[in-house]
């Protein structure tokens, strides 16, 4: 072990010099090249500094013509104008609080660290995966398009294998337990918040290195802004993400970072921890050609899977290997995970032929999830035969919020008890029962499964023909027309439009939700487009109603992009584009425990404001909750082994997919026992598991609380 | 002759009755219907209501045909003797002879409508009293039958109100022939019982024991689950789940070779009470797309969407000849109209008319349809828009026979006869050019109707045809061939729709030879 150390240590020199070598070369031929991390440093902490005066100014002017429209406004507007200017001295503090910290990123010494932080190291969590887990075997997926780049950053970087390239590997400072949602360390051994809750200190496992042997640094936290914010790549989202969102990266020795939020938060140790380091020897070429010069290499990595030049196999395949002694390895949340040696992603374009490799034995799993694959099509010789073992897995994952959006600019959704009928005359049941034969379930409300940051009481409004007809009487719909739809005494129809993308299986949905609409005497107009073209229509809040869903990750709620107002309106009044904000919903009180949500403290705060908005979201019927699916459904060759001990079952709970933690392992003996016994036609018993350890099990229903109506509450 | 315009008369007549009496005759009802439903073919008097101009104008137009023709077939002298003739050879082709005669029949029963396919019951009795649902063009509600139990506001279902009747002895329901509507009416999944010999389990007319899933209901027409199982062999074995009435999933349990391993209940109560609950029978749960249940009515199955696949085949057929009834008269208006123009006028009329033409004609249709399908609000989106878009790149094809056609017979005697006796250009194109060269129309009528049922077709099947309210031949093939494991849905599918495509042509054919004046030059 020591010997080989020893070798690596001789050879990090030898390639010093080969680089060189060759970097002297190109400079003679080209322009000189350098990271340029030392040039970019005092210019982008003038460009923050400056950046952050402006905003400061423009908040200041605000807050003073707020103040004397305040000395104007009646009583009425008063209370609006008030918790604006709430708002606003929010605003202030961020920014001077931001100013006061100085350079954005910041070089110090080790002497600024505070000496009465508290460090924590959250060692006490419990294990992630399964002892008995084998290292080795060749693990093999498919991926339905060959990534257009291996980038992490840059152009098209952020396609949808990065997340197996980069995001389930990369090792951050601090991530959570993906059972108890409890922090862990990572790269950091310990870390520590300072008194005002808006700084994390990270002190760097010692031992971390990257995947060629080279050492993390604190710099390379810096050097990771850098790159990703430099004009050498064009990506709006990253730059604003690092000038709005964070407030400072700073090193105070070679193993000491801390990361600065604008805003004190609960998990703030994970947030801020999810900055990520970059080798600054690896992007030595960095430079206006980034994107050409680094499409095909992969950096060094601080997880277990690197991936070689020789394993990128354009259009076909890419093949991850795992490092060599990883420094993690013996690490108490990353020993049992991470085990095969190779993982194959070979390019199959089209799903259903995927699934007849897998049938055949070329892919090692598969999900079916979908009903038609559970029930049909995995009825099959090698189930039969025990080859391939399926499981039900109940995560915890939350409830993705699919339903319907409704737009209450629109005239006929201002109306309350519109929506309220809407909710009412729209039958998911019938959707579950006959398109996912009973195996979903009705989503209750908006992010529902937030487990304590979630309301149990809110159930989602029944379909009922006798309810929503009441609702649409309530609102002046009281003649029916000769086609069965009500209409007010002067001729306006109770007619909607729903757009979604047009999917065969969303129009037939919706053909199940128009019918039993009908019964109720509403008109669901289906307004299927293109999925495009459908977004962009609601991205420009020109839908009535839209369909569709927003990923939004554990372990906190977001409510403020979707309600807060100023997403919901432009300075001249009206809808404002390219928010998600699809409500387009307006309203003081709600804007205030948005901003609760965003920079709550303390778990009880934050599940205080969150309860609220959900039932405000429940009381005033914006969206229609549709239906959600609490488990996932896994078919694998018997070969591929699930944990089964006392810390984990199948898979940690909280996860979206049970692949991304990597705690499944290939067992090679059985895999041999397999393929001989696949071809003398000896069978294994036929296994069909549930795992339902982590299933959150129906709570006996609470008293249904007393809506509070709140008509008065119009948007304007 | 007199017959077209019989029935003309009788459409329109019916049409107009209907509206004015409030009942819906089917395929009559249907001009009022479209007029309502489609924004630009009624206006709004202000009121509240909607003025059906459109639907006015047609039964007037179809009157006024019928009346015309009518009239026409008693004061015009005796036949032509050479339509006689063509006729007679006509009747002679017994393939083509027999074929109309299947088309006709199909026709009369796509226009049969809601007599024939259709949820709402003919008749019903009730309490001594008899209404015709089909026949009204207000739903009855389930408050109209004395239903209390559910909704009383909700529309009546008169397969379950037969039921009902029959058990309770209240009343009669008459059904059409396949009580399913073509679209809008999802049934809850389907079942077929069970048999059990010697504690294995069959599917009923089955000698093998049944694999798959096999559940007991709380109530088997709504498909309310109690308990399903996994079956192997006709032995339980594999995961069992269970709800209650309500719907939620309280129970699992694990099965192997028919006996119980282990199983969980999680709802409120007790679990023996659960599972003593009163249920049907173990029945074989048939998921959609089911195949044919001939006990429950499917005799053809159902699509994955959940509708009846007979039914649905009757809606794509209606729609077929709706279509083509619209289509046809417009396409050949236009397209004979300008090809004779081109012919007869020539010059730089006949020029322009051409560039027109081919500019048309390298349009990339699909794209267009495409383009129009996303601009069009949803409003207006069905039938009207597709056929438009259709007849703007219909006409082109025979506008060049046409104007042959015409070039050819203009120099031809009885042109300049009729010209030198002083008629005028019209009298000249419409009553001595367009008689003459009726035997090119006559040929490509089949033959443009087998095309527009073939572009609707693939239209619908490319997923830029008809709204999913319509039923579309198109959309189910396209259904058929993403559930392959479900062979019913192509096999019938591709079996009307080739059987109406075959017949087509043999009309076809047998009337280009029943037409051809070159058939005596050749055999005397």
């Amino acid at each position: 072990m020591t010997r080989r150390f020893m070798i690596r240590l001789a050879m990090i020199p030898l390639g010093a010099l080969a680089l060189l070598g060759t970097g002297c070369k190109r400079e003679s031929a080209e322009v000189s090249r350098s990271l340029g991390f030392d040039a970019f440093l005092p210019v982008y902490n003038r460009h923050i500094a400056s950046w952050l005066k402006t905003q400061q100014d423009a908040t200041n002017k605000e807050v003073a013509r707020i103040e004397a429209e305040l000395a104007k406004a009646d009583d009425t507007a008063k209370q609006a104008l008030l918790i604006r200017a709430e708002t606003l001295r929010h605003e202030q503090e961020k920014w001077n609080f931001r100013l006061a910290l100085g350079d954005y990123l910041h070089i110090g010494k080790p002497s600024e660290v505070p000496a009465d932080l508290v460090w924590e190291n959250g060692m006490d969590q419990p294990e992630i995966g399964d002892p008995a887990a084998k290292k080795g075997g060749v693990f093999r997926r498919y991926i339905e398009t060959f990534p257009p780049t291996i980038r992490p950053f840059g152009d098209n970087s952020n396609n949808s294998f990065r997340g197996d390239l980069y995001d389930y590997i990369d090792i951050p400072l601090v991530s959570l337990h993906p059972e108890t949602m409890q922090m862990i360390p990572g790269l950091a051994k310990e870390w520590a918040v300072s008194k005002d809750g808006r700084t994390i200190y990270f002190h760097i496992d010692p031992e971390a290195r990257y995947s060629d042997g080279e050492p993390v640094r604190a710099r390379d936290f810096l050097v990771g802004v850098y790159l990703r914010v430099s004009d050498y790549i064009v990506n709006p989202y990253s730059k604003q993400f690092y000038r709005e969102d964070l407030a400072q990266v700073a090193m105070y020795d070679d193993l000491t970072v801390s990361v600065s939020l604008p805003e004190a938060k609960i998990y703030a140790p994970a947030i801020a921890g999810a900055t990520s380091p970059s080798p600054p020897h690896f992007y030595a070429e960095y430079g206006s050609d980034y994107n050409e010069r680094y499409q095909w290499r992969f950096p060094p990595t601080t997880g277990a899977y690197e991936v070689r030049p020789e394993d990128i196999i354009k259009g076909a395949s890419i093949t991850q290997t795992r490092v060599k002694n990883w420094w993690a390895k013996d690490r108490k949340y990353y020993r049992h995970r991470f085990n095969p040696d190779k993982i194959v992603h070979t390019v199959v374009r089209d799903e259903s032929k995927a699934f007849e490799l897998f049938r055949a034995g070329e892919l090692d799993t598969f999900f079916l999830t979908r009903p038609e694959r559970w029930y049909e099509k995995s009825e099959i010789e090698p189930v039969y035969k025990g080859y391939i073992e399926r499981v039900t897995f109940y995560n915890r994952y939350p409830k993705v919020p699919l339903g319907l959006y409704l737009n209450v600019s629109k005239p006929l959704l201002k109306d309350r008890n519109i929506r309220i009928g809407i909710h009412h005359a729209m039958n998911w049941q019938k959707v579950i029962d006959v398109m996912y034969r009973g195996d979903y379930q009705r989503l209750n409300c908006f992010n529902e499964g937030y487990t304590i940051f979630s309301d149990p009481s809110i159930k989602a409004r029944p379909y009922s023909i006798d309810l929503a007809r009441e609702s649409f009487r309530a609102a002046g719909f009281t003649v029916e027309g000769r086609d069965g739809i009500l209409t007010k005494p002067d001729g306006a129809r109770l007619s909607l439009a729903v757009t979604y993308p047009a999917l065969p299986i969303y129009d037939r949905i919706f053909a199940i939700l128009r019918e039993e609409a009908k019964a109720c005497g509403f008109e669901l107009r289906l307004d299927g487009q293109e999925a495009t073209v459908a977004y962009k229509k609601e991205m420009q809040k020109q839908h009535e109603i839209a369909f569709g869903s927003w990923l939004i990750q554990p372990p906190v709620p977001d409510f403020h992009q979707f309600l807060h107002s100023t997403n919901a309106f432009d300075e001249k009044g009206n809808p404002k584009p390219q928010t998600n904000n699809t409500f387009v919903w307006a309203r003081p009180d709600t804007d205030v425990l948005c901003e609760q949500v965003r920079t709550g403290r303390t778990t009880g705060e934050l599940r205080d404001a969150a309860w609220k908005l959900q039932r405000i979201m429940h009381d005033e019927a914006i969206f229609v909750p549709g239906f959600s699916v609490d488990f996932v459904r896994v078919g694998s060759w018997r070969w591929v082994r699930w944990p089964d001990c006392e810390n984990t079952r199948f898979s940690p709970p909280v996860v979206y997919d049970p692949h991304e933690v990597f705690v499944f392992w290939i067992d090679e003996e059985m895999q041999a026992e397999t393929q001989s016994a696949r071809r003398t036609g000896k069978s294994f018993p036929e296994s069909t598991k549930i795992v339902d350890t982590y299933r959150v099990t129906a709570q006996p229903a609470p008293e249904p609380a007393t809506p509070a109506p709140t008509d008065d509450h119009e948007t304007p | 002759m007199r017959l077209i315009g019989t029935s003309g008369i009788l459409l329109g007549g019916l049409a107009a009755a209907g509206e004015v009496m409030r009942i819906a005759f089917p395929t009559a009802r249907w001009f009022f219907e479209t007029s309502r439903q489609v924004p630009f073919l009624h206006t709004d008097t202000g009121t509240g209501t909607a003025f059906p101009w459109f639907g006015w104008f047609s039964a007037a137009l179809l009157i006024v045909c019928g009346v015309l023709m009518l009239v026409r077939s008693f004061t015009r002298g005796p036949r032509n003797p050479i339509t006689e003739r063509r006729i007679k050879r006509f009747r002679a082709i017994k393939r083509g002879y027999y074929s109309l005669i299947i088309l006709l029949a199909l026709g009369g029963l796509a226009a049969l409508d809601q007599v024939v396919v259709g949820k709402q019951a003919l008749a019903v009795q009730y309490q001594g009293r008899w209404s015709f649902p089909a026949f009204q063009p207000v739903a009855l509600k389930n408050k109209d039958f004395g239903i209390t139990g559910e909704s009383p506001e909700a529309p009546v279902n008169y397969r379950k109100l037969k039921k009902i009747f029959h058990e309770t002895h209240s009343g009669r329901v008459i059904l059409p022939l396949v009580p399913y509507d073509p679209t809008g009416d999802t049934l809850p999944p389907r079942s077929r019982p069970l048999v059990e010999r010697e504690g294995v389990y069959h599917e009923s007319g089955s000698r093998k024991p049944y694999f798959g899933l096999a559940a007991r209901y709380h109530d088997v027409d709504e498909a309310k689950i109690h308990i399903r199982y996994t079956l192997r062999n006709g032995l339980l074995s594999g995961p069992a789940d269970g709800w209650d009435a309500d719907g939620t999933p309280v129970y699992n349990a694990d099965y192997l070779d028919g006996k119980l391993l282990n199983d969980r209940y999680n709802g409120t109560g007790d679990k023996e009470a659960f599972l003593q609950l009163e249920s049907s029978d173990l029945r074989a749960v048939k998921y959609h797309p089911a195949p044919p249940i001939p006990e429950a009515g499917n005799w053809l199955g159902t699509t994955s969407q959940g509708y009846d696949v007979l039914a649905y085949l009757y809606g794509g057929l209606q729609v077929n000849f709706k279509a083509a009834l619209i289509y046809l008269p417009i396409v050949y208006l236009i397209g004979i109209t300008t090809g004779m123009m081109m012919g007869y006028f020539g010059g730089w009329f006949d020029l322009a008319a051409q560039r027109l033409i081919e500019v048309f004609s390298n349009m990339p249709f699909l794209f267009v349809v495409i383009i129009f399908s996303s601009m069009v609000p949803d409003q207006f989106k069905g039938l009207p828009i597709i056929l438009t878009i259709l007849i703007a790149f219909g006409w082109m094809g025979m506008t060049f026979l046409m104007r042959t056609a015409a070039y050819r017979d203009k120099e031809r005697d009885y042109i300049a006869a009729a010209r030198v006796l002083g008629a005028g250009t019209p009298r000249i194109l419409f009553r001595h050019l367009l008689p003459n060269t009726v035997a090119i129309i006559v040929t490509l009528v089949p033959f443009t109707m087998s095309g527009l049922v073939f572009s609707l077709t693939s239209l619908d099947y490319l997923g830029f045809g008809l709204p999913p309210e319509y039923a579309t031949w198109g959309r189910l093939l396209n259904d058929g061939l993403s559930n392959l494991s479900a062979p019913w849905l192509v096999t019938s599918t591709f079996a009307v729709l080739v059987g109406l495509l075959v017949i087509i042509t043999f009309v076809g054919e047998a009337v280009r030879e029943a037409f051809d004046p070159k058939k005596f030059a050749y055999y005397r």
